[in-house]
């Protein structure tokens, strides 16, 4: 048996160190478990969406295969657009505010102080907090009398009484603010990452040749960032694209439908009306339009990679 | 020999067997529900060999502090406890129903509302238990008719109810009875103030009593509540419907909703809310309670446990200032027509998937009961509300609801109309709730919030099937009343 293995043994180990096949080698475990725990899932997903299957109707492998029946109905549905061009307002108005922040915060601790690591541990809190807990304490938080319209009264010098809960753009600028107080750790820790990492000889050549501050920060240190700005920009709007805790705690997703976002339709659609077909559509539906819009951030931030390169900046 | 030997053992034990199988069938002994539900409960233990047992139990949070007691009172008793994990009370259907596809027994049994009913039994989570009631004579008759049935889909018992939810109207009689009150609303309305007839009066009590000395629009006493929240809005305005003559749905499915008795309902509904607090849009349960209690409203029509907030010693400030009426009405035809809804309306279900589904019956068999019931019932952390004939005589609800509220509250279940209960009755009410809050907030009319729901309920109706909706809303309607006004 040995004598008989020894060969090939050695074939498989020559095979595998030729550089052609040794520089897949790490991507293996990655594509192992994503074909073992997310492809049957997606291809089920994708077979779901292809019947026409209630809960309610016995087996899904006895539901009648009914086509494209499920996109159509999504497409036709009012509802779910609304969501889905909803989400991506949100999105929209919370990710700049979330880099805006995260990035503001990032400068201010950027320089050594007394204090900073306090100041930087507290800037990172948010993020260590279920987004559930978020949510119900926010709800808590915005009631009509509630503390967050008194602190407003205060600074206002007169009784302010914002209807955050119940009123159709009070409503939709909380959750938003939710995921904004919550995420911008997350952009401040991504931009920490990124400004200690920034190179030294760029900057230390602009200052000897008199550049100002801001001509630093505006010709050489933004533009080093830019790829870790589309990093923060892909991650947050992956996130803020599911948007769920916020608007199903702080107002069932109401007044209305106000801030029905995509995640928590698909979430009633599937699983409190029992439309998995549908929900399975609607979500490939969701998942195409998410997948574009990453592409296109993707695309930047190569661009950019390959303009800095042949800048010789990284 | 040995051949023979071995036949009449066989035939032992499956004497034995069988001997065994007759004897579990048979009734608990015991003279009440509660006992047989013990007694079955040990008989259970017995048969399976174990001394201890955890149920796996789906709850909604709210009703968590209220039932722990009598959980252990069971445990103590049988052997048999429980590990309850807690669920947002809207959530409990989407987590049944992913129970449903997994078929994982994580849960051997839940509380739930009927709404989730019809879903729940096609899907094959809920346990059909008309065995089990039979066997184990669980007291039903003493139950007050209307609430049993909502536990019933289609000719089968899933659940054993647990919870009369069906609204009543509170109001306070010490405003009414101020000094010189009562001389000047008779001036302007014409009618002596107290509980009123119909939603018009129910109207001008809100008017009058709506006290806004500063006029800086943040009364301090509000006129009226009623909950118009997500999620739950609509319930309150699909019992005014039912008080206007309405009905959701002609024998065919057709959506009836959109006519005159559905828009002049949704006007009256949408015109009291101006005498509520500005933000009702997000206000439920915990939100309402606290603030009725707390002295800053005439009136609030919502679930029976209110009287438990309003009568609490130490957290209400209006203790025996309340007096609590039978729901209004609309005179149709003639004749005043009063409808109450079970506005959610807890049941035990048993699951499919339950590893132990008759020990989980005879828990909710025990909880149910006439006894247990009325412990239950009358904590001081209870949102059980009254549902049997028994609870009105019974000093410890009537020490904690008070003999008017439990009186009044019975009296409105015999005027008490289900809420939509046939397959996908989730979507249709939620279809109708977003229509109704959208009309709230003034984004579309009355008459277009109506007319779109009727649309999408058609087409609600059609994917799921006519022909088997039409079955569904059948098998309901005896639940309807068939009273006008109560005894």
């Amino acid at each position: 048996m040995t004598a008989a293995g020894a060969p090939g043994a050695g074939r498989l180990r020559r095979w595998l160190e030729r550089e052609r096949v040794f520089k897949w080698l790490p991507f293996v475990p990655v594509q192992g478990l994503f074909a073992l725990l997310l492809l049957p899932n997606f291809l089920l997903l994708v077979y779901l969406s292809l019947l026409s299957w209630r809960i309610t109707r016995g087996a899904w492998w006895n539901a009648a295969f009914t086509g494209l029946d499920s996109f159509q109905r999504a497409l036709e549905d009012s509802r779910f657009l609304w969501a889905l061009a909803r989400t991506f307002a949100f999105a929209a108005v919370a990710v700049p505010l979330e880099l805006l922040l995260g990035f503001g915060l990032a400068m201010l601790c950027r320089r050594s102080f007394r204090g900073r690591r306090i100041y930087t541990s507290v800037f990172l809190l948010p993020m260590m907090i279920v987004p559930a807990v978020v949510g119900y304490d926010l709800s808590m938080l915005l009631i009509d009398q509630g503390p967050f319209n008194q602190l407003l009264s205060l600074f206002a010098g007169r009784t302010v009484t914002v209807r955050w809960l119940s009123e159709y753009t009070p409503a939709q600028l909380a959750v938003i603010g939710a995921d904004v107080w919550q995420w911008t750790a997350l952009t401040f820790l991504v931009f920490t990452a990124g400004l200690a990492g920034l190179p030294e000889e760029p900057i230390r050549a602009a200052r000897v040749m008199g550049a100002s501050r801001w001509q630093i920060f505006w010709h050489i240190e933004l533009p080093l960032l830019k790829p870790v700005i589309a990093i923060a920009v892909i991650l947050r709007s992956m996130e803020a694209l599911k948007m769920f805790d916020y608007p199903m705690l702080l107002t069932q997703a109401g007044p209305g439908n106000a801030t029905e976002t995509v995640a928590v339709y698909l979430w009633r659609v599937g699983w409190e009306f029992a439309r998995v077909s549908d929900a399975a559509a609607m979500s490939l539906i969701l998942l195409v339009a998410v997948a574009m819009y990453i592409l296109v951030a993707i695309r930047v931030l190569r661009r950019e990679r390959r303009r800095l390169t042949e800048e010789g900046a990284v | 020999m040995r051949r023979l030997s071995g036949f009449l053992s066989i035939v032992g034990a499956v004497a034995l067997t069988s001997g065994l199988t007759a004897a579990s069938a048979q009734t608990p002994a015991g003279t009440t529900a509660d006992a047989r539900a013990v007694a079955g409960a040990k008989a259970y233990m017995q048969s399976k060999g174990l001394t201890s047992l955890k149920l796996n139990m789906m709850m909604p949070s709210i009703f968590t502090a209220g039932s722990t007691v009598e959980m252990a009172n069971f445990e103590k008793e049988t052997g048999i406890g429980v590990n309850y994990f807690e669920v947002g009370i809207l959530q409990i259907q989407a987590k049944a129903m992913s129970e449903a596809v997994a078929k994982s027994g994580s849960f051997d049994f839940w509380i739930g509302d009927p709404i989730s009913l019809p879903d729940l039994a096609e899907a094959g989570l809920a346990k059909p238990i008309d065995d089990l009631v039979a066997r184990g004579k669980a007291d039903l008759d003493d139950i007050v008719p209307g609430f049993q049935e909502q536990a019933r889909y289609k000719g089968k018992t899933y659940g054993l109810v647990a919870d009369g939810d069906n609204f009543i109207l509170a109001i306070r009689k010490d405003l009414i009875d101020a000094p010189g009150e009562r001389q000047k609303f008779k001036a302007k309305y014409g009618w002596e103030p107290g509980c009123p007839d119909t939603y018009e009066q129910w109207y001008q009590l809100a008017e009058f009593f709506t006290r806004d000395p500063k006029g800086a629009g943040v009364p301090e006493v509000y006129g009226a509540m009623g909950y118009r929240a997500r999620s739950w809005g609509w319930r309150w305005w699909l019992q005014q419907f039912y008080a206007k003559g309405g009905m959701p749905f002609d024998d065919n499915l057709k959506p009836l909703i959109a006519g005159k008795e559905g828009l002049e309902s949704l006007r009256d509904y949408i015109a009291l809310t101006k005498f509520m607090p500005k933000d009702i849009l997000g206000w439920a349960t915990p939100q309402a309670y606290p603030f009725y209690a707390g002295g800053n409203a005439f009136s609030i029509m919502t679930y029976p446990s209110i009287a438990i907030a309003a009568e609490h010693p130490e957290r209400s400030k209006i203790v025996g200032k309340n007096r609590y009426c039978l729901v209004p009405g609309y005179v149709v035809g003639g004749k005043l027509v009063r409808r109450s809804l079970q506005g959610y309306g807890n049941i035990f279900y048993v699951s499919s998937y339950a590893k132990h589904p008759e020990a989980a019956y005879w828990l909710a068999q025990y909880l149910t009961s006439k006894e247990v019931s009325a412990r239950l019932v009358s904590g001081p952390n209870s949102v059980y509300d009254p549902y049997r004939r028994s609870h009105l005589t019974d000093a410890r609800v009537i020490k904690a609801r008070t003999k008017e509220m439990v009186e009044t509250h019975l009296k409105n279940a015999q005027v008490m109309a289900p809420m939509i209960l046939i397959q996908g009755a989730v979507e249709y009410n939620d279809v109708l709730d977003q229509n109704i809050q959208e009309a709230l907030l003034g984004k579309i009319t009355a008459e277009d919030a109506l007319k779109n729901t009727a649309a999408a309920w058609e087409k609600i109706t059609n994917q799921i099937g006519r022909k088997q909706q039409i079955e569904g809303w059948k098998a309901i309607k005896p639940a309807f009343p068939t009273k006008n006004v109560p005894d």
